[in-house]
């Protein structure tokens, strides 16, 4: 019973004490706040607040009325304070019983202890539902050490700023007492929370031991467990199961076989290479070549590309450079005024003597990172090499034997020209060929025998230069041109009726010519029809052209009307259209200069009234019926040799003296659809088949007839489809001369060439 | 009777069915044994031990259509066979190289040949690109010459009535050529060449065509005969005058008006028009010749195309479209097979029957020029002879052709039996004739007649033991 007499004695020193410390408190409020209004309440709660405190703490802090001695007697300043405090304080807390016991008036006025009147006022109840008497008084003194409050009889405040006091302390002997029979888990220890002894529990205290120890606290953990053996050195001497063996342990694997027969297929295959043998270890060589190899390339990704090799390092720039590469005063002075950008080198050779005596490289930092800068800065591209078969860029043709055909050897020669053969033309009835030559001669062969049926000595001294035959069912006319003489020619090897048919065909236009002549008079025109001499009329000739220069090339209309004549010599009146039944001649391009080029060539249009005119570089297209230039043609050829137009009237092929061979389709453009280099010297002459095959060819001075395969296609969203299916040899190369003149069969596949080495020749 | 043959018993032996076509060498027995070992010589040998022939005659074996070179052994081992089994072989005469036996000169190049077979007046007709037509006797000299009537080159000649020394009636032949006629010429043959010949004079003059006559195909039997010309035409005419119409002379040309003033003047002939015209063909017709049956011919042009005409009606009984232009013709009768020469030098085979189906045919590739005359062998049937542009004349055998059912598929080739050679050795080959009396004649761009003739009896003993 003693502790509760002590707690009694205590709670009445803890109601003294904290009588003073409200009104410290009420010193300390208004520095925090300036607020007069509530200044006088708080004193008053807080004093009903600490009463009831006062009347818990009591219960369990007994004993401190000592300490509270001790205080007041080391605090004498407060310990004054303190009677008439509690002098007011008791006489208050009278009054507020009674005047809370007789619920009357609501504000009391007492005298201060400064003697200023005090208004107390009743205190409000707040009626809460809740009940917190339970609630823990906690020091909120915060992070102050204890120390500080020992000159103090509280110990801090609570969280309504009433002071907790210090619980009283005992007596020495109770200490004593206490210090003898030691509550269990006694730590000597003060709670700082509450100020009160602390003490520990025995788990508490294990905990602590753990936690010195620095064990793990945890309850139950055990560090130093049993040892479970799972696995025992002891072997047993009984067999888990009383089994036979299987049979299986001691017959091979068939997995693994199968596995080494793998290996071995592989070794023999070569797939598999065996470790290298020691003698091939041995045979390493003993010394590296350190620079050749650093970086050796990573088998990594396919990206990536290995940075460039920076070059080995030189003489000079060895620790000890020979003494040639080391720069004497002058050169040194000279590399240090140079800009250093223009150096180049950016160091000096330098000697040591010894390898340890050289010092750190101050540049190394700044040449990794310029080095560095250089491999991102610059992106390493992995360049592509296309690996494009040459042959498949090329267009499949289809092979010559699908293609036939076409000439292929020489069936006949054509022998007894004395000099070249200019010109050969084939007869449209297929059975004769005509060849005109150097000597001056016109002959008429037989196609197969090679048998000479006609000739006849056109001139002495000019060369016959071109022969043609007229390109119409009937009337036999051939007509040849020799100097500036034109020959209308009726050969006799044809039937009498038609030999005289062609020849009336021919003269009819005599008395025609005699009477325009007459009408017109004066005009002169630019070529001369007349009846040739006695001996020429003999062989055959009927009319004689004369113009004023030497006609290089003649070329039919397609109905025979019309011939046209080029004498590449005349400028002015270059081309001539002679027209058979009037016997007239006229220039249809009246042409004012040179400028405009020397024709080489002309053509009439198969079908339409259009005539082609090659010059040398261009062809242009005229349209006869309304006299007017139609289109220019550029073949981009230096030279044009000879002209052809395909018998459907929509491709073009033009020979140049530069080897070349243009085709050019007239829908598409005024530019080659297809180039053709197949000659070794310039071309001479090309043609066209007229007949139902495809076929056409180029001849040069090389001496070889090429033979082409060009189908033309009547979609006019379809090409041409050229292939080269034959070089026909044969012609010698007489004085650069090769091959002068071709011309088709006009039904077969048969071709006439005409060579400088005399001969004509016929291929089938 | 085969161990007769043997000599080593140890060697090893076949069964061999010995079998032939000709009667007039079956053999009374017709299987032997004999080693394997042996060669065409022991072959032959061995039938003409058979044959109990006086004279040996060399023979060559066919076995499976391909003459034996090689000994048995090396050809069963070659063709995969058994000596087990026996083998069938069957033996032919041996058809040994015509020799070159001589050559005569004319003035000109020769286009065509045509030789007389009537006994003991062996002749030689030849036209020639000069206009003239020469018959020559077999030792070179000129019988006679024609006057020079037709006014260019003679492209064909063939006799009518074949000179004989029996009959007194004179002989005649026809000449035809470039100057678009044909003429008839009648020859009186006597032994002894005359000293100094009379150009001959040509009693009919055929006008029809309107170029160059290519060919002439004359009928015994029928007394017609058949002229192929380059105007696309053919025509049939008849060697009886009173049969045909007679037209007027065609206008003078101005070629011949000159050619006239420098000759001396012709007398006049006959001038006839032709039974008909057949105009089946589309392009020049180069060749044309009688069938079997005479009322039947065969033709073959530039188009490509060998037509069967019926003579009797005029009409086209079949037409057989080749793959190029066709050049000559002959016929193998007792083959019933036509063979055409292309100027793509090669030679097809045909059956013109139509019940072969229309498309049997072989290739017989070898020569390199333009194959322009035919001519089958007198002694075999499966012979024949080309003359080529390319100055050879060569000789084919047909059992040596496989022939191959489709007509695309060229590669059933063959090569020439033998091969003949211009004696001069330039100059392309225009004609060749062969006959049993005379030997192979052919004629061509070097002026000259050479004869090769295939050796007989005579001289089989010498060749023999060569080898062949």
């Amino acid at each position: 019973m003693a502790p509760s007499a002590s707690t009694r004695k205590r709670s009445r020193a803890a109601v003294e004490a904290e009588k003073p410390a409200t009104s410290d408190d009420e010193f300390e409020i208004p520095e925090i706040n300036d607020d007069d209004s509530s200044e006088d309440e708080d004193p008053s709660t807080s004093d009903e607040q600490s009463e009831d405190d006062e009347e818990l703490s009591s219960e369990d802090e007994e004993g401190d009325e000592d300490d509270e001695d001790i205080h007041s007697d080391e605090v004498p300043s407060e310990d004054e304070r303190l009677p008439k405090a509690n002098g007011h304080v008791n006489g208050d807390a009278s009054d507020e019983q009674s005047s809370a016991e007789g619920l009357d008036d609501d504000v009391k006025i007492v005298t201060g202890a400064d003697g200023n009147p005090r208004y107390i006022y009743p205190e409000i109840d707040p009626v809460y539902d809740s009940d917190d008497t339970d609630a823990e008084e906690t020091n909120t003194i915060g992070n102050i050490p204890l120390e500080y409050y020992e000159n103090y009889p509280h110990i801090g405040y609570d969280i309504n700023g009433k002071r907790i006091m210090r619980p009283a302390a005992g007596k020495a002997l109770d200490t004593l007492l206490d210090s003898i029979e030691l509550p269990k888990g006694w730590t000597g220890l003060l709670d700082k929370n509450s100020g009160a002894a602390l003490n520990l529990t025995a788990e508490e205290l294990e905990i602590v031991k753990k936690l010195q120890r620095s064990e793990i606290t945890d309850d139950g953990y055990d560090p130093y467990p049993d040892m479970v053996e799972y696995f025992t050195n002891t072997v047993e001497q009984m067999p888990l199961s009383s089994a036979p063996e299987p049979k299986r342990r001691f017959i091979p694997s068939k997995h693994e076989q199968k596995r080494v027969m793998k290996i071995v297929k592989g070794i023999r295959e070569g797939r598999i290479i065996p470790r290298k043998l020691q003698s091939e270890e041995a045979d390493r060589p003993e010394f590296y070549d350190a620079w050749a190899d650093d970086a050796p390339p990573k088998p990594g990704h396919i990206m990536n590309i290995p940075a460039p090799k920076l070059p080995p390092p030189t003489y000079d720039e060895s620790y000890i450079p020979p003494p040639e590469y080391l720069p004497d005063e002058k050169e040194r002075k000279a590399w240090e005024e140079q800009d250093p950008e223009d150096r180049e080198k950016n160091y000096l050779p330098r000697t040591h003597k010894a390898l340890r005596l050289v010092p750190g490289y101050k540049e190394s930092i700044n040449e990794r990172f310029q080095r560095s800068l250089d491999l991102y800065l610059a992106p390493r591209v992995r360049r592509n090499k296309l690996n494009i078969d040459p042959a498949s860029l090329l267009p499949t043709l289809p092979p010559p034997e699908e293609l036939k055909p076409f000439p292929s050897t020489c069936a006949a020669v054509y022998r007894g020209h004395e000099g070249r053969v200019r010109s050969v033309a084939a007869d449209p009835t297929g059975l004769w060929v005509a060849t005109g030559g150097d000597d001056g001669t016109v002959r008429v062969w037989e196609i197969f025998t090679g048998r000479q049926v006609w000739k006849l000595k056109a001139s002495s001294d000019e060369a016959v230069d071109s022969v043609t035959w007229r390109p119409t069912a009937e009337g036999r006319i051939l007509a040849a041109a020799c100097g500036n003489e034109i020959l209308l020619v009726v050969p006799p090897i044809f039937d009498p009726e038609e030999e005289s048919k062609s020849k009336e065909l021919l003269s009819a236009g005599f008395g025609y010519a005699a009477n325009k002549q007459q009408q017109q008079g004066k005009k002169e025109a630019p070529g001369t029809w007349s009846k040739p001499d006695s001996d020429l009329e003999e062989d055959g000739v009927v009319v004689t052209i004369t113009v004023r220069k030497t006609v290089k090339y003649i070329a039919w209309h397609r109905r025979g009307d019309y011939f046209v004549t080029v004498s590449p010599d005349d400028v002015r009146r270059a081309v001539c259209i002679h027209r058979v039944s009037t016997h007239s001649s006229q220039t249809p391009i009246k042409q004012k200069s040179v400028t405009k080029g020397i024709p080489q060539r002309v053509q009439f249009h198969p079908s339409k009234p259009l005539l082609f005119v090659a010059t040398k570089r261009y062809i242009r297209i005229y349209d006869l019926a309304r006299g007017e230039l139609d289109k220019t043609l550029k073949p981009g050829a230096r030279w044009i040799s000879s002209i052809d137009i395909h018998p459907q009237g929509d491709n073009l092929i033009v020979g140049s003296y530069d080897k070349r061979l243009l085709w050019h389709d007239l829908d598409l453009s005024t530019r080659p659809y297809r180039t053709l280099r197949y000659h070794d010297k310039g071309i001479r002459a090309v043609a066209f088949h007229h007949g139902n095959f495809p076929l056409f060819c180029s001849s040069s001075d090389d001496g070889t007839v090429q033979v082409f395969h060009g189908r033309v296609y009547g979609d006019l969203m379809e090409n041409a489809s050229i292939v080269p299916v034959k070089a026909l040899k044969g012609h010698k190369v007489t004085s650069h001369l090769g091959v002068l003149d071709v011309d088709w069969h006009p039904k077969q596949p048969w071709l006439f060439s005409a060579g400088a080495d005399g001969t004509a020749r016929f291929w089938n | 009777m085969a161990d007769a043959m043997d000599v080593d018993s140890d060697a090893p032996r076949i069964q061999i069915n010995l079998s032939t076509r000709d009667a007039a060498f079956a053999v009374p027995l017709q299987t032997v044994r004999v080693q394997t070992s042996l060669r065409r010589f022991g072959l032959s040998t061995l039938v003409n031990h058979l044959l109990e022939s006086p004279k040996p005659i060399p023979f060559d074996f066919l076995i499976d259509g391909q003459y034996l070179r090689t000994s048995i052994d090396e050809y069963l081992t070659s063709a995969g066979l058994s000596s087990e089994k026996p083998l069938d072989v069957e033996y032919v005469r041996a058809q040994v190289p015509p020799t070159y036996i001589g050559s005569f000169e004319q003035d000109d190049w020769i286009s065509s040949v045509h030789l007389s077979s009537s006994a003991g007046a062996a002749t030689i007709l030849t036209g020639s690109f000069d206009g003239t037509a020469q018959i020559t006797s077999l030792s070179g000299q000129v019988f006679a010459k024609t006057m020079p009537y037709h006014t260019q080159s003679v492209k064909a000649v063939t006799w009518v009535d074949q000179p004989s020394l029996t009959s007194s009636d004179p002989a005649s032949f026809l000449t035809a050529g470039m100057d678009r006629t044909i003429n008839l010429w009648s020859y009186q043959h006597s032994d002894e060449p005359p000293s100094s010949a009379a150009p001959l004079s040509a009693t009919t003059t055929y006008i029809s065509h309107k170029s160059t006559i290519n060919s002439l195909s004359y009928s015994p039997s029928t007394s017609q005969f058949l002229s192929a010309s380059s105007d696309n035409t053919i025509a049939l005419w008849s060697t009886d005058s009173s049969l045909l119409p007679t037209v007027s002379a065609p206008q003078p040309t101005s070629f011949s008006r000159k050619r006239r003033r420098t000759t001396q003047k012709l007398p006049n002939t006959e001038k006839k028009g032709p039974l008909a015209v057949l105009t089946p063909h589309t392009a020049p017709v180069s060749q044309i010749t009688h069938a079997t049956d005479p009322t039947a011919a065969y033709s073959v042009s530039w188009d490509k195309s060998i037509i069967t005409h019926d003579l009797v009606t005029a009409q086209v009984v079949d037409t057989r479209v080749t793959q190029h232009p066709l050049l000559s013709v002959t016929t193998l009768p007792s083959l019933n097979l036509i063979a055409a020469g292309s100027a793509a030098r090669h030679i097809t085979l045909h059956d013109p029957r139509a019940s072969s189906g229309g498309q049997q045919t072989a290739v017989l590739r070898g020569h390199t020029n333009a194959v322009v005359s035919l001519a089958r062998s007198p002694e075999s049937d499966y012979l024949f002879a080309s003359g080529s542009h390319d100055g050879c004349v060569r000789i084919w055998d047909v059992r040596r052709v496989a022939f191959s059912a489709d007509t695309d598929s060229e590669d059933k080739t063959s090569g020439s039996l033998f091969l003949i050679k211009r004696e001069s050795g330039v100059g392309k080959v225009f004609g060749v004739d062969w006959i049993r009396d005379v030997g192979l004649v052919s004629v061509g761009e070097d002026k000259k007649i050479q004869i090769n003739r295939g050796e007989l009896m005579a001289d089989v003993t010498v060749l023999d033991q060569t080898g062949r």
